[in-house]
């Protein structure tokens, strides 16, 4: 039983209004119109005063609020939409409880009203944290990226047959030897959802140079160490010169002395095989903190979507 | 197969029209509606046999496949829609198909961005959703030449909450799809500010069945002003803004 404060509130003349359909279809119409109007307001993003590239809003805090007066009315409009579909959907939920009609339709529009209250959280949070952290090229070597350090280890580009890139298909490794693979649509997050490795493009560029090390072939990067027979031998970089036949590798051996060598060339049970070619992506680092809760709005909302579809339909 | 199926896209318009003077002179069959569907559906798989991948890859084919997936809620819901919504719906589909004649039908292939499985369940899934829009104005259509209004504002209720729920997993997966191929799930960006908005607006639809309006007129009127908002959503948001999310 809900308590006397919490019943007189459900009752009150002000969460009536709030939450019936009248005030909820006019601030969804509200909202939908200030949508439809600020598009002939907002910049295109292909013109030169072009708008931030994506969720963010600080922008909007940052200028004179006369400015984009469109967008403060629009989130005024949606702050109050916000709060009649979470009373609404509240009390619609009260009352079907309360008459024991908790079926799975009623879960489920539930849940999808969830789920949208639950996405503009999302959006408002990731308006606030959303940006460009920079960019950068993966390549053979390792690169800093936030905490981690990245390198190719391999891949491979296709094409289409009038010969445009068509995917990037590259074998990426961090500084814990954990792999994944890389490509558009299939980015690299880390930091929880946070922060993720977005690629651009990418382009054959140099050579990586494979070793084999007691038997097993080994794509090795600058910096790298190999162990061969309890002795570590370290790659400092690999030539690519044109004056060279051949690319050739910087090695430190065990004792820390340089050598250069190409390929074909073995001291016990390393040898080096031959070079590969490496491929060099372009990347661009985002950041939302907004992600992880937008993708449990959208479970929230599909759940909902889903018990709302199975579910029985009363009759009548 | 090369010389045949490029007459496909004519014989397919021809088909919608005779559907369409069969629905002006009171002979409409279900028949009419599925020939031209099925004509459509082998032709966009042609070609996307030719591509490896969802023909949607230029506007010829993104009509293509919105007239598809008009006639294919119309060919579900036939049994259900008047003589006036059906030619509705038959005038929309002549519309888009006979637009296609302006258009480059060369076979293209998809831009890297393109080519994910999230771009082919995005894509349809929003097509579906315009059609069932689409349904709901013929429903609205359908009342105002005088038809059972209570039976008629349920059958275009479902076509609403068909359109929305779609939509909205449509909506989800273009987010995701955002995500990971630009970053972003919003963009202030003409297309997807209208998305949002066609989307709400028909949230705020399918809600006015608890502010019962003394007109059953108001909510016809309305659905049909929710097609024009569909039409400029897909194509007016393409044609007429400078947005990054066009054809």
């Amino acid at each position: 039983m809900p308590s006397p404060l919490a019943r007189r509130l459900l009752h009150s003349r002000l969460f009536a209004t709030l939450a019936s359909a009248r005030v909820g279809v006019v601030l969804a119409l509200l909202v939908t119109v200030q949508l439809m109007a600020s598009s002939l307001f907002i910049p295109s993003p292909r013109s030169r005063d072009r708008l931030p590239f994506s969720e963010d809003m600080t922008f909007f805090l940052q200028a004179p609020w006369e400015r984009y007066p469109w967008f403060w009315l629009l989130a005024l409009s949606t702050a109050l939409l916000a709060l009649s579909t979470a009373l609404g959907a509240l009390r619609a939920f009260w009352l079907r409880a309360a008459a024991g009609r908790l079926d799975a339709r009623a879960w489920g529009v539930a849940l999808v009203h969830l789920g949208f209250l639950v996405g503009l959280a999302a959006h408002l949070q990731a308006g606030l944290s959303a940006g460009v952290e920079g960019q950068v090229l993966l390549g053979p070597d390792p690169t800093p990226v936030g905490a981690h350090s990245l390198r190719v280890v391999e891949g491979s580009l296709r094409h289409t047959p009038d010969g445009s890139l068509l995917a990037i298909d590259a074998v990426v490794e961090d500084e814990r030897g954990r792999r994944q693979r890389l490509g558009f649509n299939r980015p690299w997050f880390y930091d929880g959802y946070r922060r993720w490795v977005l690629v651009q493009g990418a382009q054959p560029s140099g050579a990586v140079p494979v070793f084999e090390v007691e038997g097993t072939p080994v794509r090795a990067a600058a910096g790298q160490g190999l162990q061969v027979g309890g002795a570590t031998w370290t790659v400092q970089r690999v030539s690519t010169n044109p004056s060279l036949r051949t690319p050739m590798v910087a090695l430190l051996d065990p004792q820390g002395q340089p050598l250069w060598v190409g390929p074909g060339w073995s001291q016990g049970e390393l040898r080096l095989v031959g070079f590969d070619p490496a491929l060099v992506i372009t990347a661009l680092l985002r950041r939302n903190d907004g992600i992880p809760l937008l993708l449990v709005a959208m479970g929230v909302f599909t759940l909902g979507v889903a018990l709302f579809v199975a579910g029985r339909r009363p009759a009548g | 197969m090369d010389l045949l199926f490029p007459w496909l896209r004519e014989l397919v318009l021809a088909l919608v029209l005779a559907w369409l003077l069969a629905e002006a002179a009171g002979r409409g069959r279900r028949g009419l509606v599925l020939a031209p569907l099925l004509s459509l559906l082998a032709l966009q798989a042609w070609r996307g046999l030719q591509i490896g991948f969802l023909p949607l890859t230029n506007k010829y084919e993104a009509f293509l496949a919105f007239a598809a997936a008009l006639l294919a809620v119309a060919t579900w819901r036939y049994p259900r829609l008047g003589r006036g919504g059906r030619a509705l719906v038959a005038v929309v589909a002549a519309a888009f198909i006979g637009t296609t004649l302006a258009f480059d039908a060369a076979l293209s292939w998809p831009t890297p961005l393109l080519y994910t499985g999230w771009y082919a369940v995005h894509v349809p899934l929003s097509f579906l959703a315009y059609a069932a829009w689409v349904a709901a104005a013929a429903d609205g259509l359908d009342f105002l030449g005088h038809r059972d209004a209570a039976t008629l504002l349920q059958r275009q209720e479902d076509n609403l909450r068909v359109g929305l729920l779609l939509f909205a997993v449509g909506l989800i997966f273009g987010g995701i799809w955002g995500i990971v191929s630009w970053g972003a799930w919003f963009l202030w960006d003409a297309k997807i500010v209208w998305s949002l908005a066609a989307w709400l607006y028909f949230a705020a639809l399918l809600h006015l069945k608890y502010w019962p309006l003394r007109s059953a007129a108001v909510r016809a009127a309305l659905s049909l002003l929710g097609l024009l908002i569909v039409l400029f959503t897909y194509v007016g948001t393409s044609f007429m803004t400078g947005s990054i999310h066009s054809f």
